[in-house]
């Protein structure tokens, strides 16, 4: 009944526009400086305010009486006016701009906005970073370029995942992933994030990337939404000749830094020295070896390269024998393990359209990254071809096809924090170079605690690890305009993903020894649908008052199956990997996921002469992750004034051209959690117990407790936005200021050890972000032949935890860090991020002052630290924790800078981050000497001996007998992880047309690329922007440095040409 | 545009018409791969995938593992320094209810308490429905038997453990029902610990009639609920009568009987014939059958079954994995590394005296360093040089076949490089060296660990054994307990030499027949005196070499400065000396067991027959109570956590611990006090450390629950 209602409701509407919609009309083509069509200009008729949105083939239409002017826009182009008069046909050709003036912001299921009618707080990547970087993956574009999105890329690895946070980390052990749409439909990835989920786009297909930031934007996407929306718009045809794009580019890469260390022989004579003078006090310390009096001990002779050489035969086989030693002059790690990187991308794209309203994008694109550490490294192979076909008045059809293979080679994400970089970094120079296991350890290892060191030249060789995976997706349209207002349309997508991981360890490593050679294989399958029919309507009417909305219902499901299995007893190696039918099947996990959503969303936007705009928005979803509360309404509502349109502003509009006011509210949710983590589950264990009759098959219950009250986590969000403009839009300024309050946050909260279970998943909790964003586009210089544009934006988010459930303060331990539980808190009123540890005061110089000194877990020795003891109880222990790294930058931002003289052009691009901490857990393995370590090269000048007391690190002595693991959570290891990074800079000679025509060349451009160039920072490492931790918690543990693989600077020398 | 209204009306009608119905079958994700609890344990094939996991938990070092040996401290037994159960707070005697093993140890007994509890429901709910064939019937009784003899065992440690301890009794599925956990308040702790115990009886008692009476290897039969049915009635008992004064336990004690007897009289259970087999693998389930009960490992079982590996002892000393090779290569041969099970520090005072003092001279069981007494030499005999003295020989190439516990294992290198003879050398010239081993390499600076190696991985060459990898069982219950604590109830109940009502032996008789199989020994008839006893690339020493180094005084070494009681004289060290020797000479010279050893007793030779005395029907009442205290100390050393337990039932771990405190180790020179660990140990002695705090967090998250007294 109801439905009749708004149907009759809807065509009596639709009678009265009909009746309105009479004048005469202009009509054109509207071209770029190639000729070649700009669809989706717009053209607007400044007299009545009336916009209308250039179709296919660049053609447009619109009302106009001679007196009226008509306005020409489109992203990327200067706007152009043209006064109708007496003609019926303007035909015109836009020059090229860098800064987007009336851009269209993409929102996903077919909703474009101008920039003017946009309400909520958006950013676009501009174009000249899409062209002007040579970026593997689309991550790193993001980086640094939208004021407020924040991301920071694991390590250096090719193909490294990263972790991204749009307005601040909203949520505690809930993900914290963004969601990606491409083309109208969710993108859907497997990889995890050791790998960086967007590796299966090849960054040349892209048209446009636009973040969605507050939640009157985002909340059109529910449930996906809280951690921001990233909308990417691939490539399409445009009207004109067939064009053909052959892009290349090559070069070479090498690491920014490196960080010295002792060469083999100081290495030698330090060691040498240290057991003389230590070993009276230390009998632990002297374990290896003692020289009898008078001769040179082994480290002495080592060190001393004019005695090694005269070693004879004899003596060598000693030295081998005995010690193990047969590598006698050392080794430089990581000149051994690591490489030159090498880039290379090889692009190839047509596209045109016809005349019979097919439009079409092809491409093939090559991507391959050899890695800094040798056997590493990243490809990529992929093509894509999007087809428009305009069936006839009413119909339409587009298809968009992508098929990737991407293939890693290395340890992804290898974070142990023996990982082959920290080893060749920190490792005893004379390990035997081809024998990790064996008789390289004894004498040459020092700590004697666990196992002996491998030699990571060896380890990197031996090991063979890669990920291959084949990706595709298709997406198909159909749409039906039966209407001018009203748009059908039927949207459906796959995407499929075939991943293949594999890892040997061969026998001759030390974890593959005892299994005689392992080998882990995870097979993955998985399979995404999409559904998603919606309609459109877009009416003006009454002259001024314009209508648009959008009603969609999407249905949704991911599948993934995975089989993980594992192999071990290789009967042979000599095939490597492939000799895996000599090996036996040990483990066979099986895997299967499943996650559902329907949602109906509706969308309504109202404007008047485009001055004031109203924008609802609601979306219902209805998610599989959840038990019983399966079901969510996200509502959102927002404004926009622009003022500049008001009469009473015309005194202004010399200079100032734009003046617009938007606030907006919404509510999105977050339901990133473990898969069927409502259910309570067991799982057939591949353990087994024995029991007389034989092994008997296991159910074991999971120590996650289910909750099935679990529901999703909301975040309420405000924005107020004021963007300005001035001489005509040369100079924007866009800032917006957010409040946005997660609550009902999905935390994994501690129960009682005796309910059974170790954690479950409850609601509970508060978090607050706020902050403010400013961008601001200006083009400097506008002259015929010079041209300088400038973007900025810079973004201040403030965090803070309003609630954890009850409870003051939750603790978390930071992966792999060893030492101290819990030395991330999480308290009430600070913000996420805060490492809590003892602050050092110094060390113990003398008996005096150790008598005096506050006391560890044991008394003190003479050359280890002293922390201060803040309640003076005379123990150190956990009252004396303290915040010492605060790891949340207090701004970040980025500046480009485009600078063109007739064929020449130069972009520079800078980032950074300033106010955040950095835990340099590398720390511990640099200035003590601890096992095999090698040391920091000014080492001997910082460390305690009796001699010299006035310095900065504990004794060789102390830090050997004592505590070790105490020795994380110190004001020590936390450095000023400010930076300023010189992130790309390019230049750029477009050869002119004259010299092309002849070889029917429509352009050609040469390019120098420089990646990376420098980094501006005072933290010691190699990279400041660091994020070394993994794990359900990994977005507590920001700025981990654990010898994350550094990032390399490349040089590449690219060509591209159009035809 | 006729048609388009209706296109219009149908795609709205559509539209809206998807809204009405939450498509809950669609939202509602498949579950393949995994297991919805739910809908699970309702036949006794299901039930029983669960009980295989309520077994596995036992698997774990908080539960039977390591952990109690090496982080509880007892007068025997101090852990070793420089592991990280020497600084656990337990082992130093200052926990407190925020330490982190403390609720290690809790949360993993509930955690297994949770699997027995969702069996037990199932078995209510499907075990006794109408129309069940006998078969399914007869299944349900046996798995319910097992889930409530395993419940019981759990709670009985935790009882032991934390005394005042929440009964929970159900699977949890409802957040709520976790919050609404209440205990009693304090000042009814003792009712509590009470209510745990009658718990625990009602459970072992219930499966004791539900479980069949035959035994079968790993799973709970009939008799092992009585056995420990018998042990929780002694235990109880003991906790009215001693520790707390509340009652003369004879009730108690007359049950613990009266459940042990009928274990003894099932004819099921006897000793074997050689003490060792009970922990060496191959011969675990050979022969007589003393196990009532043991925690199982296979090495088949998926990888992570093996012993070493759940059950924590992987981190023994020296048991690291990828030392084989180079073990291999040392001992020349294919054999690899020997580990086994370590408890004890050589330089706590506790472990130490107890051995040079409370072990019985001969006694196999007992620490075998045999030579333990010093012997000054000259210059010359000194392996080093210079002036030393060799105090005890404790590790000898044939660790193959010696039954022995304790042993020296320095840090992997040592150990690794030269695995052969460790000699205890001392420099009287350097006090700050306590003591050190003569390696093959000869590093005299270094400090061995002595640790107790009561489970060995033997034999060496058992097939996909790694490191402390392997498969041998751990006894949880073995028969020769079932006799000490018959004797020790019986004795409670009419003293040493009277039949208790309802038992068939005295308890002089019974612990006999525990004091006579550790008289037997393998036999080598062909070893000589001259025998080659020691052998490594750097010394080679024999029998007669070692008495080559005479001692030339009455005092074989003087205390450090203010000491001032001498130990051991020459006489003792000469007559000690002579049974080592006797000892020795049975099992040196031969690297590996012959198939079928000939098991001979003390008694049958002449050198030995004084050698483990039976225990004397004349002892009072009292000497037989102590007596049989050090008795199961000797016979059931690391397992189970004995001897704390013990003490704690008596409540007399304070006291004890503390008389040790100020004794010297012979070795070291030096009281517990003076060691580095001893610096915070008992610096507190409060009666409170007898027992474990409620962890901090669990009351932290739940008001309901009740601190125990002092914490």
């Amino acid at each position: 009944m109801c439905m009749k209602k708004v149907a009759l409701l809807i065509i009596a509407v639709i009678g009265f526009f009909n009746s309105i919609a009479q004048s005469k009309t202009v009509t054109g083509v509207i071209r770029n400086e190639n000729a070649q069509v700009l669809e989706s200009a717009t053209v607007q008729n400044l007299t009545t305010k009336k916009v209308v949105l250039v179709g296919k083939n660049g053609q447009y239409s619109i009302e106009a009486s001679p007196k009226d002017v008509l306005q020409f826009s489109f992203t990327g182009y200067e706007l152009q006016t043209e006064t109708v008069g007496s003609k019926s046909v303007i035909n015109v050709v836009l020059t090229p701009s860098d800064i987007s003036l009336d851009a269209v912001v993409v929102s996903g299921y077919g909703i474009k906005t101008f920039k003017k009618d946009q309400t909520s707080a958006t950013s676009k990547i501009d174009k000249a970073s899409l062209e002007n970087t040579a970026p593997v993956n689309i991550s790193e574009v993001l980086q640094g370029r939208a004021a407020g999105v924040n991301i920071v890329s694991n390590d250096g690895t090719p193909g490294a995942g990263f972790s991204i946070n749009i307005r601040g980390l909203a949520t505690i052990t809930a993900g914290s992933s963004p969601l990606i749409v491409v083309d109208n439909i969710p993108y859907a990835n497997s990889a995890g994030d050791a790998f960086n989920p967007l590796a299966a786009i090849n960054p040349n297909d892209i048209e446009s990337i636009d973040i969605l930031k507050d939640a009157s934007a985002t909340a059109l996407y529910g449930v996906g939404a809280s951690n921001g929306v990233i909308v990417i718009t691939t490539k399409q045809g445009k009207t004109g000749k067939p064009k053909f794009t052959f892009s290349s580019k090559v070069g070479i890469g090498d690491l920014v830094r490196t960080l010295g260390t002792l060469s083999p022989q100081e290495y030698a004579a330090y060691r040498a020295g240290l057991y003389r003078s230590e070993a009276g006090d230390n009998a632990g310390f002297a374990t290896t070896y003692i020289p009898k009096p008078g001769e040179p001990g082994l480290w002495e002779l080592l060190s001393n390269p004019a005695e090694v050489a005269k070693l004879g035969i004899d003596s060598k086989s000693i030295l081998n024998n005995f010690y193990g030693v047969t590598n006698l002059t050392g080794s430089n790690w990581l000149d051994l393990i690591t490489q030159n990187t090498v880039r290379q991308f090889q692009d190839l794209s047509f596209s045109g359209a016809t005349n019979g309203g097919t439009s079409y994008f092809a491409s093939l694109g090559y991507a391959d990254e050899k890695g800094t550490v040798i056997n590493s490294g990243f490809r990529r192979l992929s093509t894509r071809l999007n087809l428009d076909q305009k069936i006839n008045n009413i119909f339409s059809a587009a298809l968009k096809f992508q098929y990737t293979n991407s293939a890693y080679k290395g340890l992804i994400g290898d974070n142990r924090a023996d990982n082959a970089i920290a080893q060749a970094n920190f490792l005893n120079p004379f390990i035997n170079r081809d024998n990790i296991i064996g008789n390289t350890e004894g004498a040459i290892n020092n700590g004697g605690q666990g196992a002996g060191p491998e030699s990571p030249e060896f380890r990197v060789k031996q090991l063979e690890a890669g990920r291959s995976a084949n990706w595709f997706n298709g997406n198909i349209s159909v749409s039906a305009k039966p209407l001018k207002w009203l748009e059908l349309v039927l949207q459906a997508g796959v995407t499929n993903e075939d991943s293949y991981r594999d890892t040997y360890t061969p026998s001759l490593l030390r974890e593959g020894q005892n299994v005689k050679g392992r080998v882990d294989i995870t097979d993955r399958r998985d399979l995404r649908w999409v559904f998603q029919p919606r309609i459109a309507v877009n009416k003006t009417f009454a002259k001024n008052h314009r209508i648009n909305g959008t009603f969609v219902f999407e249905g949704r499901k991911d599948r993934a199956d995975q089989a993980f299995t594992r192999y071990e007893q290789f009967g042979t190696e000599v095939l490597g990997i492939n000799s895996i039918s000599s090996a036996q099947s040990v483990r066979t996990t099986p895997l299967y996921t499943d996650t559902r959503v329907l949602s109906y969303i509706g969308r309504f936007q109202y404007d008047f002469k485009r001055k004031y705009i109203f924008t609802a928005s609601s979306r219902i979803d209805e998610s599989s992750r959840f038990v019983r509360d399966k079901r969510g309404v996200f509502p959102s509502v927002s404004a926009a004034w622009n003022v500049m349109d008001e009469r009473f502003m015309d005194f202004a509009s010399k200079f100032m051209s734009t003046i617009k006011f938007r606030v907006g509210y919404g509510v999105t949710g977050n339901d990133q959690i473990p898969l069927n983590a409502g259910i309570p589950l067991g799982n057939i264990s591949n353990i087994f117990y024995p029991f007389n009759s034989g092994l008997t098959t296991l159910v074991n219950p999971t120590n996650r407790f289910a909750n099935s009250d679990i529901t999703w986590e909301t975040t309420r969000g405000y924005n107020f936005g004021l963007d300005l403009g001035f001489l005509k839009d040369r100079i924007t300024l866009s800032t917006n200021y957010y409040n946005n309050t997660t609550k009902n946050i999905l935390l994994d909260v501690q129960l009682p050890g005796y309910s059974g279970f170790t954690s479950s998943i409850v609601n509970s909790g508060s978090i607050s972000n706020k902050g403010l964003e400013i961008e601001i586009a200006s083009s400097n210089i506008r002259s015929k032949k010079f041209k300088w544009n400038t973007n900025f934006n810079i973004s201040f988010n403030r965090n803070k935890i309003l609630d954890l459930g009850g409870v003051p303060e939750l603790g978390f331990r930071a992966v792999g860090t060893g030492g101290l539980p819990n030395d991330v808190l999480l308290r009430l009123g600070q913000s996420i991020g805060v490492y809590y540890g003892t602050i050092q005061d110094g060390l113990v110089n003398t008996d005096f002052e150790r008598y005096n000194s506050a006391r560890k877990t044991q008394d003190n020795n003479n050359g280890e630290f002293q922390f201060v003891d803040l309640n003076g109880d005379g123990i150190i222990d956990r009252d004396e924790y303290v915040p010492i790294a605060h790891t949340l930058p207090i701004h970040t931002g980025g500046i480009g800078n485009t600078l063109t003289y007739k064929g020449f052009e130069l972009y520079a691009f800078f980032r950074w981050s300033f106010g955040n901490d950095v835990v340099n857990n590398n720390i511990n393995r640099a200035f003590y000497l601890r096992g095999d370590n090698n040391l920091i090269d000014d080492v001997s000048n910082s460390i305690w001996n009796r001699q010299n007391q006035d310095r900065n690190y504990q004794s060789y002595s102390a830090i050997f007998t004592t505590r070790i693991n105490s020795l994380f959570s110190r004001s020590e290891m936390v450095e000023d992880g400010s930076y300023l990074r010189f992130e790309t800079l390019r230049i750029g000679y477009s050869l002119p047309a004259k010299w092309l025509k002849n070889a029917k060349i429509s352009s050609a451009r040469l390019s120098m690329t420089g990646q990376n160039l420098f980094v501006l920072t005072r933290y010691s490492w190699y990279d400041p922007e660091v994020n070394s931790a993994t794990g359900i918690n990994k977005g507590l543990f920001p700025g981990l440095d654990q010898g994350a693989y550094p990032r390399s600077r490349f040089i590449l020398f690219g060509v591209d040409v159009t035809f | 545009m006729n048609y388009m209204n209706k296109l219009i009306k149908i795609v709205f009608a559509a539209f809206i018409l998807a809204q009405i119905p939450a498509c809950t079958k669609f939202t509602t994700a498949e579950i393949k791969t995994e297991i919805d609890l739910n809908n699970f344990g309702k036949s006794p094939i299901e039930a029983g995938l669960l009980l295989g996991q309520a077994y596995n938990e036992l698997r774990n070092n908080n539960i039977t593992g390591s952990q109690f040996y090496r982080a509880f401290t007892t007068d025997y037994n101090v852990p070793a320094t420089g592991t990280t159960f020497a600084q656990s707070a337990i082992a130093r005697m200052n926990h407190d209810a925020g330490d982190g093993e403390v609720f290690a140890i809790w949360a993993d007994h509930y955690k297994a308490i949770s699997r027995p509890n969702l069996i037990i429901e199932r078995a209510k709910d499907f075990g006794y429905i109408p129309g069940l064939s006998a078969a399914d019937s007869a299944n349900w009784r046996r798995i319910e038997g097992e889930a409530r003899f395993l419940r019981g065992f759990l709670y009985f440690n935790l009882v032991r453990l934390y005394r005042n301890v929440p009964i929970i009794d159900k699977f949890f599925t409802e957040l709520s029902q976790i919050d609404n956990v209440s205990n009693m308040p304090s000042s009814q702790m003792k009712e509590q610990e009470a209510k745990v115990y009658n718990f625990i009886i009602n459970d072992l008692t219930m499966a004791s009639q539900m479980l069949p009476n035959t035994p079968e290897r790993g799973r709970a039969g009939k008799f092992t609920a009585l056995s420990f049915l018998g042990k929780v009635h002694l235990t109880r008992a003991t906790i009215a009568k001693y520790r707390d004064n509340s009652g003369n336990g004879v009730e108690d004690y007359k049950s613990a009987i009266a459940a042990l007897q009928q274990v003894i009289s099932s004819g099921q259970y006897a000793l074997k014939t050689y003490y060792p087999d009970n922990f060496i693998r191959d011969k675990q389930y050979a022969g007589n059958n003393e196990f009532i009960f043991t925690v199982e490992f296979e090495a088949l079982d998926g990888g992570s079954g093996r012993f070493g590996e759940n059950s924590g002892f992987i981190n023994n000393a020296g048991a690291v994995q990828d030392l084989i090779g180079a073990i291999a290569g040392a001992n020349g041969a294919s054999v690899a590394n020997d580990f086994g099970w370590s408890a004890f520090d050589f330089s706590s005072p506790g472990d130490i005296v107890r051995r040079f003092w409370t072990f019985e001279d001969g006694d196999f069981r007992s620490f075998e360093t045999n030579g333990r007494f010093g012997l000054q030499n000259t210059a010359v005999d000194c392996p080093n040089g210079g002036d030393c003295e060799i105090y005890i020989r404790t590790r000898e190439p044939y660790q193959f076949t010696r039954p022995y516990w304790f042993e020296a294992v320095n840090n992997a290198n040592s150990f690794r490089y030269r695995p052969a003879t460790v000699d205890i050398v001392t420099g009287p010239g350097l006090n700050n060296r306590w003591f050190s081993t003569v390696w093959g390499d000869g590093n005299p600076n270094n400090t061995p660990t002595m640790q107790l190696v009561k489970f060995r991985r033997n034999p060496l060459t058992q097939a996909n054994s790694t490191g402390a990898i392997f498969d041998a069982d751990i006894p949880v219950m073995r028969y020769a307990e079932v006799l000490l604590m018959y004797a020790e109830a019986g004795n409670e109940l009419n003293g040493p030499s009277i039949v208790p009502v309802g038992g068939s032996l005295t308890p002089v008789a019974a612990v006999n027949i525990v004091r006579d199989r550790a008289r037997n020994f393998v036999y080598y008839p062909a070893l000589t005196v001259n025998s080659r006893i020691i052998e490594n690339n750097a010394y080679k020493l024999t029998y007669a070499d070692i008495f080559r180094r005479v001692p030339t005084s009455n005092v074989v070494y003087s205390l450090a400065q203010g000491a001032t009681n001498p130990v051991l004289t020459l006489a003792q060290a000469t007559d000690t000396m002579s049974k080592y020797f006797n000892q020795i000479c049975a099992f040196k010279g031969i690297r590996e067991v012959p198939p079928a050893p000939t098991i001979r007793n003390f008694r049958e030779f002449s050198a030995t027959a004084g050698f483990v005395p039976d225990f004397s029907s004349s002892l009072s009442q009292v000497q037989f109570r102590n007596d049989l205290l050090d008795e199961r100390w000797r016979e059931l050393a690391g397992e189970q956590n004995c001897r704390w337990y013990d003490l704690t039932r008596y409540g007399t771990l304070i006291s004890r611990v503390n008389a040790i405190k100020s004794q010297i180790n012979p070795l070291t020179r030096r009281t517990l006090a003076a060691t580095q660990f001893g610096t915070s140990v008992l610096t507190e002695p409060n009666p409170k450390f007898q027992y474990l705090p409620i962890p901090k967090q669990e009351i932290d998250r739940n008001k309901n629950l009740n601190q125990n007294e002092g914490f």
